[in-house]
């Protein structure tokens, strides 16, 4: 969109430019938003669950991919590069499992992808934490355990807080501080 | 307010997941969109925009290559890239509020938290389409404007007043 400028206020270094709103003048047209809002959204809730059939098989193929990783990292070693690749999967699987009907698994994956993102670059989770997560995933997507869960999930969910927790606290106090840098 | 013919705009949707695309074309699809291009990293997105020219651009956040922060960042550029004011929504699966603030400090009109609903990303696109903002240039920054809305309150107007003895009023 090449939008022509009308410069309404103007500082040496702020300028407020109010655009055409071209997009309003293309798209939009008269009728009841509301009813149109329902529509749209009752149709595409319809289309995704049409869709929805799918979802289980791409929740499995995002299993598969955290635990190929996982394989990976255990037989040929534990790099940067896999690492970045096992939160990506977690990532996306804190991102998408609750639109597949997983919602459990993406508080799994978000807790993985947070383990990742929190620790101090260069240091090494160990791999029977990466595992419980990993398996735990697993396990919800072999069982079809779909929905929010129940006490036990909730269990399982509060035991790797704290796994991640006093993980993190370890490797964090492992660390060595950086050293100032010298006076020059 | 009115309602959105979605059949007269143009999508580019970028995101790294296959399924992910899936899902954001099956729901503009079911607007009623019949123009929706694809793009699976931030250098094809960027590709697909210059390309294809689209109406809006919705676009993933952790993607190989750049990011959609980075991406955001290239088109947001007023005097080297042609569709400097393309409305602009990032999705992520990062809700935490550094991702939302970097998102909108790089010019994004809006911002989505996956898992993400037909509900709102119609609501998303409704408001860029309805309400646009205004767009700001200073030498740090140019998009959208950050402030989102002007709050109404009761009282008096203490910044008015505190103001004029600070702010030197341009000629």
């Amino acid at each position: 969109m090449n939008q022509p400028e009308n410069t309404q206020v103007s500082w040496p270094e702020y300028r407020s430019i109010e655009v055409e709103n071209a997009l309003g003048a293309k798209a939009l047209r008269p009728g009841n938003p509301h009813d149109a809002l329902a529509a749209a959204t009752k149709k595409a809730d319809t289309a995704i669950e049409q869709l929805s059939a799918q979802f289980p098989a791409w929740m499995q193929g995002e299993s598969s991919r955290l635990n190929k990783i996982r394989v990976e990292m255990v037989k040929e070693g534990y790099t940067a590069e896999r690492l970045d690749q096992l939160f990506t999967c977690a990532h996306d699987i804190k991102g998408q499992a609750a639109t597949y009907g997983y919602p459990i698994a993406g508080v799994i994956g978000k807790l993985l992808a947070d383990l990742i993102d929190k620790t101090p670059v260069g240091v090494q989770i160990p791999l029977p934490v990466i595992d419980q997560h990993v398996d735990t995933i697993r396990a919800i997507v072999r069982q079809n355990l779909k929905g929010d869960g129940n006490a036990q999930t909730s269990n399982i969910i509060e035991g790797l807080r704290v796994l991640n927790h006093t993980t993190l606290k370890r490797l964090h106090a492992s660390t060595p501080a950086v050293a100032a840098a010298p006076a020059k | 307010m009115a309602k959105i013919a979605f059949d007269l705009l143009r999508f580019v949707v970028c995101d790294d997941n296959a399924h992910m695309r899936r899902i954001l074309r099956t729901m503009l699809r079911a607007f009623g969109s019949r123009e929706i291009y694809e793009a699976e990293e931030g250098a094809s997105g960027l590709e697909a925009v210059e390309a294809y020219q689209p109406d809006i651009l919705i676009t993933d956040i952790k993607m190989p290559i750049f990011d959609g922060i980075e991406l955001t960042r290239m088109i947001r550029n007023p005097d080297g890239f042609s569709q400097a004011y393309l409305p602009i929504i990032v999705l992520s699966a990062y809700s935490e509020k550094s991702q939302v603030i970097a998102a909108r400090d790089a010019g994004a009109n809006d911002f989505m938290c996956k898992p993400v609903s037909a509900a709102t990303l119609y609501g998303r696109i409704q408001n860029i389409i309805e309400s646009p903002r205004p767009y700001i240039r200073t030498s740090t920054y140019f998009g959208p404007d950050r402030r989102r809305q002007e709050s109404s309150f009761s009282g008096e107007d203490r910044r008015v007043e505190d103001s004029k003895q600070f702010i030197a009023v341009p000629d």
